[in-house]
């Protein structure tokens, strides 16, 4: 039975090559868009892993309650008070809590590099070592209050600043090793935003010591100590003013009762797995698509592969009327013409396979050189597993048989005696 | 011994909505091993009665038993599995695959029978007997007509079938590969038992035998 169906696919060149290419076009992009579906999926993911360690969970207060202008520390209600923080602490499962405070009032930095000299308005804010010393790439006495301060920048900074600033004004790109150890100015009460707010026009020594996922994205973040000293030099505001909770809990299933007990206090908790829903969520979109985009790829082969098979069983005919009356069933023709769209199946799914391998690894650089400009650089945009590889290799064959069932149930229907006669 | 026992059998077709006679009312009892030929002229029923006997048709009235089955109550599988294992055809126009050898066509129905054990023994040995050894491994798209015959004839024996249906084997081929032919399958005839039953409207074929249905 393999035999005559090799024969037949061999006989019949032309119309193999076609059903062949609508296979390998089929499988090939059906590849691409699934390696695309879990390549972002899973970029996106590990981005956000390394912003959001799984055990951890940020505080703040509710915001939709206080308003831009609690978030500044103007506000007293409803902010995070040491009375709250001690109960997070009692909470079963929290290992660790941060308190992340702020400077009480304006505040701008000053960097030089390339010769370039930049002034801006930021915020200040302090954590505790424990909360950051993983991200010191320089050796630090973080709680030193003696200028210059150590102080901690966040990576995506450099990120915002190379597709903002210097990718439009062709400026060079900035690297962590440019910023390692460099000196910053820090101006407290002073901003290029609202002037006739500036007080007094002193500075302050700064020194990057690292760089971090996890600290404020609006600003540099300096010791609790240093920062409290800020306040009590600059400030009207003495008291620390806490802005978030940094609540690291044992354990990452711990995650979302330890949130659920916090949300209780009246504050707002935001912690990897719910990201990651609201992510996923946004991403069934992209999954939607793309799903919608198959289905249509996946309709035309068939409706071509089921055109071709039915041309090639009309040209068979008399050979199936030959089969008929040497005993062949129905069954049998039925198996034949299935056996024919399988090995075509098989076949050209595992072209379309390499095919679509190929392909990514021609365009993923590309692409990954493009994303290279922007804050989003995941390592690869494209994620093949062997999984994946197989069900390409299923789905190609089953649709090339899907598509030949008609014709083979009409080829098992061939009157014998009428195609020998013809 | 009664083998086939055809029973006023009548065949009926449709030519664009109108119903032409095929095959008159027809009776006839076929010996086991006897070599009968079926003459008449064109349009007579003579493929229509072979089709019939050989299972590729239903009477539209009447009786078809062969070795005590009534062809009529048999499944496709069963009809398929008869047409397999009782009947060897032999075609006028062949019908050989002409892109597989002559060992190849020659094993074509045992893809479909239960028994393939030795069958490829048993076909060099059928192509040895039909004088084709030396063209076993040919195409048979590059073999003259009386070759394709032959061909025809040993696929026709490869299951051991019981009857041997020959319709109008001479009928593509000239006179003298026509004779040789016809002695062919009477020797096939006698040497394995078979029935044959030939369909012809050559009088000179006819004379082959004494048993003779005129349509």
């Amino acid at each position: 039975m393999i035999s005559i169906a090799h024969k037949n696919i061999k006989e019949r060149k032309l119309r193999t090559t076609f059903t062949l290419l609508s296979v390998i076009i089929a499988s090939s992009t059906l590849l691409l868009f699934m390696g695309l579906k879990d390549g972002v999926k899973n970029a996106t993911f590990e981005e956000l892993e390394k912003k959001s360690p799984l055990t951890q969970i940020t505080v703040s207060p509710k915001i939709e309650d206080n308003g831009i202008i609690s978030l500044l520390g103007k506000s007293q209600k409803n902010k995070i008070t040491q009375e709250k923080i001690d109960k997070i602490k009692d909470i079963d499962g929290v290992k660790a809590v941060y308190p992340e405070i702020q400077f009480n009032n304006f505040a701008s930095l000053e960097a030089s590099v390339f010769g370039f000299s930049f002034l801006t308005d930021a915020m200040i804010f302090g954590v505790d070592e424990d909360f950051v010393k993983d991200d010191f790439v320089t050796t630090t006495d973080w709680n030193s209050l003696n200028q210059p301060y150590p102080a901690i920048i966040p990576s995506k900074l450099l990120d915002l600043y190379n597709v903002t600033i210097a990718v439009p004004q062709g400026l060079p790109s900035l690297s962590e090793d440019d910023l390692k150890g460099k000196k910053i100015t820090l101006y407290p009460n002073y901003s290029t935003f609202f002037p006739g707010f500036n007080k007094i026009s002193d500075s302050i020594e700064l020194k990057v010591v690292g760089f971090s996922d996890k600290t404020n994205l609006l600003g540099a973040t300096l010791s609790y100590q240093a920062v409290n000293q800020l306040n009590q030099k600059y400030s009207e505001i003495k008291e620390p003013q806490v802005l978030e909770l940094f609540i690291e809990t044992e354990d990452a299933s711990l995650v979302k009762e330890v949130a659920d007990q916090i949300n209780t206090l009246n504050l707002n908790t935001q912690y990897f797995q719910k990201n990651a829903e609201d992510i996923e969520a946004k991403l069934n979109y992209l999954d939607m698509a793309l799903s919608i985009l198959s289905l249509i790829i996946l309709i035309t082969t068939a409706m071509a592969i089921l055109t071709t098979f039915l041309a090639t069983i009309s040209e068979q005919k008399k050979e199936i009327g030959l089969l008929r009356a040497l005993g062949a069933t129905k069954l049998d023709i039925k198996k034949m013409i299935l056996l024919q769209a399988t090995i075509i199946g098989l076949v050209g799914s595992a072209i379309g396979l390499a095919l679509g391998i190929l392909i990514i690894s021609l365009i993923e650089p590309l692409l990954l050189k493009e994303r290279a400009q922007t804050t989003f650089t995941p390592n690869s945009l494209f994620l093949i597993s062997t999984v994946s590889a197989l069900k390409i290799l299923l789905f190609g064959t089953v649709l090339t048989i899907f598509a030949a069932y008609l014709p083979a149930h009409q080829a098992a229907k061939v009157n014998p005696i009428q195609a020998l006669k013809n | 011994m009664r083998m086939i026992k055809i029973e006023n059998i009548t065949k009926t077709f449709r030519n664009q909505g109108n119903p032409v006679q095929g095959l008159k009312k027809t009776s006839l009892k076929i010996k086991e091993g006897s070599f009968l030929v079926i003459v008449g002229p064109s349009g007579s029923g003579k493929t229509s009665l072979l089709n019939i006997i050989g299972g590729l048709d239903t009477p539209t009235t009447g009786q078809i038993t062969v070795k005590d089955r009534n062809l009529k109550n048999l499944s496709d599988k069963e009809l398929s599995n008869y047409r397999n294992n009782e009947i060897g055809f032999v075609f006028q126009e062949f019908h050989l695959e002409p892109e597989m050898t002559v060992l190849d066509n020659v094993l074509l129905p045992t893809l479909f029978s239960k028994d393939k054990k030795d069958k490829k023994e048993k076909a060099t040995e059928l192509i040895k007997e039909v004088g084709l050894t030396k063209k076993i491994n040919q195409k048979t798209k590059a073999l003259s007509g009386g070759e394709k015959q032959r061909t025809a004839i040993a696929r026709a024996l490869i299951n051991n079938p019981t009857i041997i249906i020959a319709d109008e084997p001479t009928g593509n081929l000239d006179a003298e590969t026509g004779k040789i032919i016809l002695n062919l399958l009477k020797k096939i005839h006698k040497n394995h038992k078979t029935t044959l039953i030939i369909a012809t409207h050559d009088e000179k074929v006819a004379s082959a035998t004494k048993q003779q249905i005129k349509l």
